[in-house]
C-alpha cells in the first residue's frame, strides 16, 4: 500500500485555490511530489497497486455484509485522461456485486426537462455498494461552462431573479458550486463516503495518446470527434476545472488531484486513497444481536433433529 | 477444455421432461475424467475456470465495443447453493463498466401496483452489457407459487388460480425473454442444485462462523420444510421455459467448484457464440479520424 501521509499529499485542502498549471503531470520535477519520488518507483507501485487490490476487495465485502455505508468514487480528467485504466486497476479485484460504474452520456429529453442534478442522484450507490462515476455532475460546472451552446440547451428560466440566476454569469457557476457542495453533504451525512479524483495530463501527453489511438486500428473506436473539440478548449476547460477543484474540495467530499501522465502512477494513488479511506469507515462482518442469537441455537437444533 | 457432450447435458432442451429429485447434484465428471483422482480434478476444475474467466473478459472487450448485443444470465437456486460465491469467482475481476450485478429483494409498495415484469425489465443491462441476475422473475413462479400469501399481496385483478395461472405466467415470461431474444439480448439461465443434505451443511456451517452469522437467518430453516413444493415449482417452471432463446441449465452444485467452473464456461461459450466483430467504420468518422490526425501532428511542429 501506498504510505498513508500520500492520502494527504494529493489531498486538495479545502478552502485553497489550485493552479493547474503549476502541478507536475509527469510527477518527478514538482516538489510536492519530490518527497515520495525517491521512494516509489514502478515496481514499488505495482506492488502497492496489488495489495491495495486485495485488502480493497476484502474491505468491499465487509462493506456489503455491514450495509450502512455506500462509496461513491468520482472520476474527472481532461479527454485522454487514462480513466478506464483507474477502473480497471481499482476494480481488478472487486466483486460486481457490490460495485458497478456509471458513466454519463449525453443527457435525453426527460433528463433536461429536470433540474441538473437529477440524473446523478439516480444513480448513487446504496448501502453496501460502490459506485464510480465517469464523469458526473461536475461536468455541469466544467463541460458545460467550456462550451456555452450546452447552457443554452438545458432551458433555465432566466427572466427572473439574481446575478446568480442568470445562465453563464460568473456567479452562476459559484452558485452552482454552492448548490454540489450542499448536495454532497448531505449525501455524506447520510452514509455515503465520497471520494473525488481529478486525473492531470499534460497537453503534450494529451496530443501524444490521441494520435496513439489514431494510429491503432483495434483501439481507433474510442477516438471521438468530441474529443478534439475539446482539446481545442484545453484552456476553457483547465480554468472551468481550477474554479470548480478550488470551490468543491470539502472535508465532506474531497478533491485528489493527481498526476496522470505516466499511466503507472494513478491508479496506485487511486487505489491506495480509496482502500485507505474505506478501511478507516471501520466497518466490518456485523454482528448478531443476542436476541437473534438465540433464534440461532434453535435453528440448529431442528437441523440437528432432523 | 470441457467437451460439448459435457456441457450438453445440463442443458434443458425445450420441451424435454424436469425431474430435479433425480439430478445428480455431487457430480463432478464424466468416463473422460474417471482416471483422475480428486485433486487432479479440482486442478481441471479451476484451469477451466480461469481460462474460461480469461476468454469472457476479453470477448467483454469486444461485446462493449460493438455495442449491440448484450448479455443476460440468470441464477436461481435454494438457499445457500452458492449464488452469491458463484459471481464473485466468475466475474471478479470483469471490467466493472460492462457488467451489471442485480440483486432482487422483496418488492416495495410501487413495485407491487406494476405488473410482475416491470422491475425486472428496468434492470435489463443495455447492449454492449453483462447483466447478472441473482434471482429473478422466477422468484415469480417459485417462492411465489410455494407461499400463496405473497400473491395475495399483488392485488391481481381476475380469477384464474392453480395450473392455468402458472401457466399463464410462464407463457408471459417467454412472451417477455423471446422479445429481448430478437432485440439483441442473448439470455442464458442457470439453476445451481444442492441436495437437502449438503444445504443442511452449509446452514450449520454458517451457524458455525461467526464471520458468516450475517448470511442466515432462522427462517431459512423453516424455508426446508417447503423443500419438496420448491422443486415442484421448479420442475414446472424449468420445464416451461427452457426455450431456444433462454435456455437453462441445470448445474450440479454440491461441489462448489464444480459449478463455478460449469457456469463460468457455458457464460463465456453464452457470449463467444456472438459475432462480435466490430462495427465497420464510416466514411465521414475515417474522414473525421484523418483530419484529427493531421491537426495533432502539425500541432508539434
Amino acid at each position: 500500500m501506498i504510505p498513508s501521509e500520500f492520502s494527504q499529499l494529493f489531498r486538495l485542502q479545502p478552502g485553497t485555490s489550485i493552479s493547474l498549471d503549476a502541478f507536475d503531470t509527469a510527477w518527478e520535477g514538482s516538489p510536492a511530489f519530490k518527497t515520495w519520488s525517491d521512494q516509489l518507483d514502478q515496481s514499488l507501485a505495482l506492488q502497492a497497486l496489488e495489495q491495495a487490490q486485495s485488502i480493497l476487495a476484502e474491505a468491499q465485502e465487509k462493506l456489503y455484509a455491514d450495509d450502512h455505508w455506500a462509496v461513491l468514487v468520482v472520476l474527472h480528467g481532461q479527454a485522454g485522461a487514462d480513466i478506464d485504466g483507474v477502473i480497471r486497476h481499482v476494480a481488478s479485484g472487486v466483486n460486481p456485486q457490490g460495485c458497478s460504474v456509471t458513466a454519463f452520456r449525453k443527457a435525453s429529453s426527460e433528463e433536461i426537462d429536470h433540474d441538473y442534478l437529477w440524473r446523478y442522484h439516480k444513480a448513487l450507490p446504496e448501502r453496501g455498494r460502490m459506485v464510480l462515476f465517469k464523469d458526473s455532475y461536475y461536468n455541469q460546472v466544467v463541460q458545460v461552462r467550456a462550451f456555452p451552446e450546452q447552457i443554452a440547451k438545458q432551458r433555465l428560466p432566466v427572466n427572473k431573479g439574481s446575478a446568480a440566476q442568470k445562465p453563464g454569469s460568473p456567479e452562476f457557476w459559484k452558485r452552482r458550486c454552492t448548490e454540489i457542495n450542499a448536495f454532497e453533504q448531505q449525501l455524506a451525512a447520510n452514509g455515503k463516503l465520497i471520494l473525488k479524483f481529478f486525473l492531470d495530463i499534460s497537453r503534450e501527453e494529451q496530443r501524444r495518446r490521441f494520435l496513439k489511438l489514431l494510429e491503432d486500428p483495434a483501439e481507433r473506436w474510442k477516438f471521438n470527434s468530441a474529443d478534439l473539440a475539446e482539446r481545442n478548449q484545453w484552456q476553457a476547460l483547465q480554468q472551468a476545472w481550477e474554479e470548480a477543484l478550488s470551490q468543491t474540495s470539502t472535508d465532506w467530499a474531497p478533491w485528489y488531484i493527481l498526476p496522470g501522465d505516466h499511466a503507472w502512477v494513478a491508479p496506485t494513488l487511486a487505489a491506495g486513497i480509496l482502500t485507505r479511506a474505506i478501511l478507516d469507515l471501520g466497518v466490518d462482518y456485523p454482528k448478531v444481536p443476542e436476541a437473534v442469537l438465540a433464534g440461532f441455537t434453535e435453528a440448529r437444533k431442528k437441523l440437528e433433529a432432523e | 477444455m470441457l467437451s460439448k457432450k459435457i456441457i450438453d447435458q445440463f442443458k434443458v432442451k425445450p420441451g424435454s421432461k424436469v425431474q430435479l429429485r433425480s439430478f445428480d447434484t455431487s457430480w463432478d465428471g464424466d468416463d473422460e475424467f474417471k482416471h483422475l483422482s480428486k485433486d487432479e480434478l479440482k486442478e481441471k476444475a479451476a484451469a477451466v475456470l480461469e481460462q474460461s474467466r480469461q476468454e469472457m473478459f476479453e470477448a467483454q472487450r469486444r461485446l462493449f465495443a460493438q455495442d449491440r448485443y448484450s448479455v443476460l444470465a440468470v441464477l436461481q437456486a435454494m438457499d445457500a447453493a452458492g449464488k452469491d460465491g458463484t459471481i464473485k469467482h466468475v466475474l471478479s475481476g470483469i471490467n466493472p463498466e460492462g457488467c451489471q450485478v442485480v440483486s432482487f429483494k422483496q418488492p416495495s409498495v410501487e413495485e407491487l401496483d406494476h405488473d410482475f415484469l416491470w422491475r425486472v425489465n428496468k434492470a435489463l443491462p443495455e447492449r454492449g452489457r453483462i447483466g447478472i441476475f441473482n434471482r429473478s422473475h422466477y422468484e415469480e413462479v417459485l417462492v411465489v407459487r410455494v407461499h400463496p400469501a405473497i400473491l395475495a399481496n399483488e392485488r391481481l385483478p381476475g380469477s384464474k388460480t392453480g395450473k392455468e395461472f402458472w401457466q399463464e405466467r410462464y407463457e408471459d415470461i417467454n412472451a417477455f425473454e423471446r422479445h429481448l431474444a430478437r432485440n439483441g439480448t442473448v439470455i442464458v439461465k442457470f439453476f445451481l442444485q444442492i441436495s437437502r443434505k449438503e444445504q443442511k451443511e452449509r446452514f450449520l456451517a454458517r451457524l458455525d462462523d461467526p464471520e458468516k452469522h450475517w448470511k442466515f437467518s432462522p427462517g431459512d430453516v423453516d424455508e426446508r420444510a417447503f423443500w419438496d413444493d420448491y422443486m415442484d415449482a421448479f420442475d414446472d417452471a424449468i420445464e416451461a421455459t427452457s426455450t431456444p432463446w433462454g435456455p437453462w441449465y441445470i448445474i450440479p452444485a454440491d461441489k462448489k467448484w464444480v459449478a463455478r467452473a460449469l457456469v463460468a464456461r457455458i457464460l463465456a461459450n453464452t457470449i463467444l457464440s456472438l459475432d462480435l466483430a466490430p462495427a465497420p467504420t464510416s466514411p465521414e468518422q475515417e474522414a473525421e479520424n484523418t483530419a484529427a490526425r493531421q491537426q495533432l501532428v502539425s500541432e508539434a511542429a
